[in-house]
């Protein structure tokens, strides 16, 4: 449960430090406090019983503007027993609302197009609101599952494997086996143009010779129920349950992992070249994550561990095409491209 | 007058099953769909999409496998400790 005291503020400002309006920046704490919990429980300083400890946010002031200014945030987990963890967090996390924000000031021709604006971040202390439950309502209350884990050794997983994408010290390490991948492929190909997608599904294991916690994916799920076009994917109702049937009936104990899903930019560049102009998905390459897809990890993978896989077509120098895969993941509350690693053959075992 | 019955309590997860709620004592005559509403308002689930348009969710009844329909009532369709799960219809991609 969070208690959050303050109230945060934008403050714009064009390049030559002229203010140019001060928003509203209420921002989505669970990204963070989410990240900080797991990264507690990830190297021990959490245990599975302090899981459910309260928490809550608190401005880090600016060393030389001091308050109102912020040069970022802090989680404070207050674990019974121990002293409270805390993770620190940049003043980038209101990123996307400034960019927002500067949007709307476009829009209203405050800010031109192409002019470029800083932010700061302002905190101001306010009343925490308190909510009283109407007498007619029922009571909706949080639990706190604890994470499922097993013991793992990681380094068997590690041994022989292939490091793919950007690897960033202090993300949770993720292992995907080869077949999950030619699986992808094969769909993506096979779905002729159109997005298409899964779930991605596997075990969370704790090495506790390190300590960490990481992710071994096991299988992927294909998304059915769906409806799609070449720049959107539909994940329905009727998607999800079909998934959880087919959890149950590995019997496997696995849990969802996270997503993938495809950009077919073959199909997006076969169309540009047909209409003769600017490309048909705004972009050429295929390794990232839109605003819709960052919506729909948050809505249904908000779990710090879990990742989205981006199965797109790439053109080789010799101009035929082959594909490659991007992984999206939680870093510090925040969805960016990271890096897996693809077990050796030997290793790919359920 | 007849008090109301209520569902004593009913678990809900999301689709990840890492965020869970308890809920307690939900009115009989209340609807799915507004069972559905405020519980994805207490349990902070996303309620808009991108475009800010109102996501639509359904309520699935673990022991069936079955989508609840909202118009029905909670108590036509719950029974005290059941399991659901609530699906969002949501979309990757750009549009």
């Amino acid at each position: 449960m969070h208690s959050i005291s303050y109230r945060y503020v934008l403050e714009l400002l064009r390049e030559d430090g002229k203010p140019i309006a001060r928003v509203p920046a209420s921002a989505d704490w669970e990204p963070a406090t989410e990240c900080a919990r797991f990264t507690a429980l990830r190297h021990g300083r959490l245990s599975a019983a302090e899981e459910g400890s309260d928490l809550s946010v608190l401005p880090v002031w600016h060393e030389t503007s001091g308050p109102p200014y912020l040069s970022g945030f802090q989680v404070c987990i207050d674990a019974n027993g121990s002293g409270p963890i805390t993770s620190d967090f940049p003043i980038t996390y209101w990123h996307e609302l400034a960019q927002d924000a500067g949007s709307l000031l476009v829009t209203r021709g405050t800010l031109r197009a192409d002019e470029r604006f800083f932010y700061r971040v302002l905190a101001y202390e306010c009343d925490a609101a308190t909510e009283d439950r109407p007498a007619d309502s029922f009571l909706v209350e949080k639990v706190s599952p604890p994470l499922p884990v097993t013991p793992g050794d990681l380094s068997e997983y590690l041994s022989g494997s292939t490091r793919f994408g950007p690897q960033e010290a202090g993300d949770m390490p993720v292992v995907i086996p080869p077949q999950v991948l030619s699986e992808t492929a094969s769909l993506a190909k096979g779905a002729d143009g159109l997005e298409t997608g899964g779930v991605l599904i596997g075990h969370l294991h704790r090495d506790e010779s390190i300590p960490e916690i990481f992710a071994r994916v096991t299988a992927q799920v294909p998304a059915r129920h769906t409806t799609s076009s070449s720049t959107r994917l539909r994940f329905t109702a009727e998607t999800w349950a079909d998934v959880r049937a087919a959890i149950a009936l590995r019997s496997s104990a696995e849990i969802r992992l996270g997503w993938w899903h495809s950009h077919p930019v073959r199909h997006w560049r076969d169309h540009e070249n047909e209409a003769g102009n600017a490309d048909a998905a705004g972009c050429s390459a295929g390794d990232f994550f839109s605003a819709e897809d960052c919506a729909l990890h948050r809505t249904v993978f908000p779990a710090a561990y879990s990742v989205g896989l981006v199965v797109s077509d790439v053109r080789r120098a010799s101009a035929d095409w082959t594909t490659a895969w991007s992984l999206f993941g939680w870093r510090s509350g925040v969805i960016q491209a990271r890096g897996f690693n693809l077990l050796a053959e030997d290793r790919a075992v359920a | 007058m007849e008090k109301l019955r209520t569902i004593k309590e009913v678990m809900v997860s999301d689709v990840s099953g890492q965020k869970m709620a308890s809920v307690h004592d939900v009115p009989s005559d209340c609807t799915v769909g507004e069972f559905m509403r405020k519980v994805i308002a207490d349990m902070n689930l996303p309620q808009n999409d991108v475009e800010g348009r109102p996501l639509s969710y359904q309520v699935l009844n673990e022991q069936s496998g079955q989508h609840l329909p909202t118009s029905e009532t909670v108590g036509d369709t719950l029974q005290d400790g059941d399991r659901v799960v609530l699906h969002p219809n949501i979309d990757a991609g750009d549009g």
